[in-house]
């Protein structure tokens, strides 16, 4: 639309007018329309006069705010124009759309497609998949489940699997199918990580105990590459980019984003980016990409005071580590008894790419950094 | 007990009052679908009605009022169903085609030319299979003669010998087509010969003719000889529906069958008998006309069949 | 458990029926002893029971549907056979206009437990007027039941349902299918007609089918899972009514659906069917669905030709393989 002109007034200079209200009817050479106040206020009309051409973006009057603000009414771009945006439709399968509600996925955030011609049910559970750090593979019917009988005597009912717990289970059991894991745990003593947090909060800064974990595993893994592999068709894979993921819990599951390059970044930026990334599964929009390529995970229960439990390795990687809460104990500090807060870490990794003994270097590297953080974020 | 001669008497003026308070309802607008009326061809129904059992059977066409009524059939029902009443013999879902009244062997006029035929030897097949002893009786029209059902289910009972009576009512139409025009041979029980079974042909407005020759048809079925073809030689004074303006059929001819009216015959028979006069007749007339507009009113004010009828009776 | 071919199977449902009911007999031409029927299935029950019960009749189907009909609303059980589906146009005045709406017509007053036995089917060179699947035309009037066995099991359950039931049922057999064995219990049993059977369970499609297809599936189904395709077989055995329940709880499991029947596709049971799961679930389709079945031609004389016409295993294979995307099989 060009221009129009106006055809009636409904209301009249020096009205008080509210936000929404119709201002005055105006004629284009397509349709009839309404022009409605865009803010509430006294009204000046200043070019209003009746079946005037009148072109888009000139101004027919201002509205007085309570603020004190002028704003401006005009022609607008034809309201109610429902034009769809060129290309934006999305084919998508009914199942797919399904899927794609129940999850909260966001359909045009999904670029890997099976089909050129619409996205499928399979495509909106891949996105789902990689992001608990699975691979591409999610064929429902490739892993046979072993079917087990229960108890005889018991009741039971039986509860179909969503795709989401469907995917994790491929995860899991593709990663009990081959990797060989060990866990290594560590009590690790905080009380500088705590308090220099505490610190930071004062200043309104808030790193989190993730932060300075997923910090000082990339450096660990700077030292140790041979912890940032996984194991295939025997030989070990070594990633040369260091991307960790962390686990983040959603309903009835879990997703895992991933800080890529984490090594090459301060703690500030992985922080930053660990915070953006929480942000977007809590609005459900995480993307592919925030999931894709991790080398290494981490997953921390300690919200829910766990000590310390042994998490299942992806199986495109060779460890991750299991991080409790931390816990107000009885420490011993030369001889004496003291109060610290201690943090206890499992490192469980696949034994096939290395071995006990440089798997408990890799993890006391980790947990000097954590005890003497300063002297970590110092180091280069 | 009444004279059987009064009985048919009374039994034709019945159908021929009926069938005219029908027909004058319906000019009102009253009645939905349509109506076959079998106005001149009394005799046939009550001759052959008269010698059947509550328990035999009858399977009559779309136009069968005459052969229900005479075979039992309950006026009031018979007007409800007509006006697609809940209290209709058939609940409202059959109408006036689809007569059908279990309880006393009437298994239903038919819409369909001469599909009554082949059932009717499933019947006698039934009652011979089960030995009861029922009668069945197919009354179909000159026009059923020339279907293939007529030949098949002729034949079928002929060769099984089932206790069927086949009466084809010859009224010289098969809708507008006049006799002339639909069969070469117009004599419709020559047929009979082809399947081995006796054709017999009767004045079919001499209710009594009928009645006699009925008589001996069961009795030969009875005695395990099989079915019989009889032809009852008619006319249909009204048009083929109630609507028709029979423009094919010629005056004289319309003049001759009006003066053989079966009703007049049998009462110039009864009056020369000393069986009926002037105030008998009326008083058989009052009675008829009472039970007429008992029914019509109980017809009026049923209440039409539930929403959910549509639903019924589809399945099991 | 004994094996017996399908033609054994139905002989010994109408045995156990005859012998079991009074009321029950059956007629259609040719059945007697010696010839025992055009396909030999009432071979010996005249012999057994009598020509009273077990009785040829004249080439007259319309008599012989109307005489069922006749029979069945007196209080007999008759099974009328129709030698080939295709020699119903004769009797379908009898089927249609009669059998299905007299409960309906006369209010409920009188009912017609009949069956019309018969078959169907093309592989034997009978050329087009004698091997039509006509299925659908009865499916589609209110008040049959039409009942398609594919095994001998279903075959001599559901015809002993179907003289049970008390509403007139076509119950059509498949040519092709009379010599197929299968396992059948010795004891008294019966298949519950309307009641459709997931014959093996998959995760990947559903392939819905049923009489002589249902093999064809079950072959098509045993490639595909070579190929990694772990596919749902289903075998309606009743086509009117449909047992949806079946088959949308197995779409909602594998979201893709294949209806495979002998049928022209065109106007066949496989629209029905397709418009039903689109109608009630939608959400599930995650692909397209296909239907599989004879071209829209007469049947050739020439097997080679006939061979053109009717689906097969592989069509049904070709079918799947085009809704499931290429990753499956990886």
């Amino acid at each position: 639309m060009e221009s129009g002109s106006i055809i009636q007034w409904f209301v009249k200079e020096g009205d008080y007018v509210k936000e929404n209200e119709p201002l005055f009817e105006m004629e284009t050479d397509k349709v009839t329309t309404e022009v409605t106040a865009p803010v509430s206020g006294i009204i000046t009309i200043v070019n209003g006069e009746l079946e005037r051409e009148i072109a888009v973006g000139e101004t027919v009057g201002y509205i007085l705010t309570t603020e004190g603000q002028a704003e401006r009414v005009q022609l607008e771009q034809e309201q109610g124009n429902r034009d769809l945006p060129e290309g934006k439709r999305i084919i998508a399968s009914p199942y797919a759309r399904k899927l794609a509600r129940e999850y909260k996925i966001d359909l045009s955030k999904i670029k890997d497609r099976l089909l050129e011609k619409r996205i499928i049910a399979q495509d909106v559970l891949n996105f789902i998949n990689l992001s608990n750090g699975g691979d591409l593979q999610t064929s429902e019917g490739v892993h046979e489940n072993p079917t087990v009988q229960g108890a005889k005597t018991a009741n039971s009912k039986d509860i179909t699997l969503t795709p989401m717990r469907k995917a994790i289970v491929g995860t899991l059991q593709r990663s009990a199918e081959s990797i060989i894991p060990v866990t290594i745990t560590r009590t690790v003593q905080v009380d500088q990580l705590v308090s220099q947090r505490e610190q930071l909060k004062q200043e309104g800064i808030s790193v989190t105990v993730n932060d300075y974990i997923i910090y000082a595993v990339s450096k660990a893994l700077q030292k140790h590459k041979h912890f940032n592999s996984y194991f295939s068709d025997n030989k070990i894979v070594q990633y040369q980019d260091i991307n960790i993921g962390f686990a983040v819990a959603v309903e009835n599951g879990l997703m895992v984003p991933v800080i890529s390059r984490s090594s090459k970044k301060s703690i500030g930026e992985i922080s930053k980016e660990r915070k953006r990334l929480v942000e977007a599964v809590r609005n459900q929009n995480l993307s592919l990409e925030d999931c894709q390529n991790g080398t290494f995970t981490i997953s921390n229960l300690g919200e829910y005071e766990v000590d310390t439990f042994s998490p299942v390795i992806y199986p495109t990687q060779a460890g991750i580590i299991g991080i409790g809460s931390i816990q107000k104990r009885p420490v011993v500090k030369e001889d004496r008894l003291d109060i610290g807060y201690l943090l206890q870490l499992s490192f469980v990794f696949d034994h096939r790419v290395s071995d006990g003994a440089p798997a408990a270097e890799f993890l006391g590297d980790i947990c000097k950094g954590l005890e003497n953080p300063l002297k970590m974020l110092i180091e280069m | 007990m009444e004279n059987y001669l009064i009985h048919y008497y009374r039994e034709m003026m019945r159908i021929r009052r009926f069938e005219q308070s029908a027909s004058s309802i319906y000019e009102k607008g009253e009645l939905p679908g349509f109506l076959h009326l079998s106005i001149g061809q009394e005799a046939v129904a009550v001759g052959v009605c008269s010698q059947l059992n509550k328990e035999d059977y009858i399977l009559t066409t779309h136009r069968g009022h005459g052969h229900v009524l005479a075979k039992g059939m309950k006026m009031k029902e018979m007007f409800a169903e007509l006006f697609a009443k809940k209290t209709g013999s058939n609940r409202g879902k059959g109408g006036s085609m689809h007569i059908m009244d279990s309880k006393i062997g009437v298994l239903g006029a038919n819409g369909v030319v001469g599909a009554g035929i082949p059932i009717a030897a499933g019947v006698g097949l039934s009652s011979q299979m089960q030995q009861n002893g029922r009668m069945t009786v197919a009354f179909f029209g000159d026009g059923a003669s020339n279907t293939g059902a007529f030949h098949e289910g002729l034949n079928m009972a002929a060769v099984w010998n089932l206790p069927v009576l086949f009466v084809c009512e010859n009224n010289k139409f098969s809708e507008s087509t006049s006799i002339r025009n639909h069969q070469r041979n117009r004599c419709v029980a020559d047929r009979a010969m082809a399947y081995g079974i006796p054709g017999i042909q009767v004045d079919g407005n001499d209710v009594e003719a009928v009645a006699n020759v009925t008589a001996e048809a069961i009795e030969r079925a009875r005695r395990g000889e099989g079915p019989t073809l009889i032809e009852a030689d008619t006319y249909r004074l009204m048009g083929h529906y109630l609507g028709d303006k029979v423009e094919y059929r010629s005056e004289s001819e319309y003049e001759h069958w009006k003066n053989r009216d079966p009703i007049e015959l049998l009462e110039q028979r009864l009056r020369k008998a000393g069986l009926i006069d002037d105030p008998k007749k009326q008083a058989i007339l009052e009675e008829i006309e009472k039970e007429i507009r008992e029914s019509i009113d109980f017809a009026r004010r049923s209440p039409e069949p539930d929403q959910d009828d549509a639903f019924l009776h589809v399945y099991q | 458990m004994r094996q017996i071919t399908y033609r054994q199977a139905l002989f010994e449902g109408m045995r156990e029926e005859l012998q079991r009911d009074p009321k029950v007999f059956i007629m259609g031409e040719d059945i007697e002893d010696p010839f025992g029927g055009s396909y030999k299935v009432t071979k010996g029950l005249s012999s057994e029971f009598g020509r009273e019960r077990v009785r040829n009749t004249p080439i007259s189907e319309l008599a012989i549907a109307g005489a069922a009909v006749g029979a069945a609303i007196t209080g007999m059980r008759p099974i009328a056979e129709i030698m080939y589906l295709d020699f119903t146009t004769l009797s379908i005045d009898q089927i249609v206009n009669q059998a299905a709406k007299i409960r309906y017509m006369s209010g409920g007053q009188i009912e017609v437990p009949l069956v019309i036995r018969t078959q169907e089917g093309s592989g034997n060179a009978s050329a087009a007027q004698h091997g039509q699947c006509l299925e659908a035309w009865y499916a589609h009037v209110p008040g049959l039941k039409v009942v398609m066995p594919a095994t001998p099991f279903d075959a001599k359950g559901l015809l002993k349902s179907s003289v049970r039931d008390n509403n007139p049922i076509v119950f059509i057999e498949n040519k092709m299918l009379y010599n197929v064995k299968g396992e059948v219990p010795n004891e008294d049993y019966t298949v519950p007609i309307g009641k459709a059977r997931v014959i093996q369970e998959g995760m990947d499609v559903t392939i819905v089918s049923y009489s002589r297809m249902v093999h064809e599936a079950l072959q098509a189904a045993a490639k595909l899972k070579e190929k990694g395709i772990s596919v749902e077989v289903i075998d309606l055995r009743t086509i009117s009514p449909l047992d949806m329940e079946t088959i949308l709880e197995s779409v909602a499991k594998t979201h893709r659906l294949v209806i495979a029947h002998e049928a022209v596709v065109n106007g066949g049971i496989g629209g029905e069917i397709a418009a039903r799961v689109i109608q009630d679930g939608f959400d599930e389709l995650d692909a397209p669905i296909q239907r599989v079945g004879a071209r829209s031609v007469p049947l050739p004389f020439s097997p080679l030709l006939e061979k053109q016409v009717v689906a097969n295993a592989q069509d049904i294979i070709i079918a799947v393989e085009s809704i499931i995307p290429q990753r499956i099989g990886m």
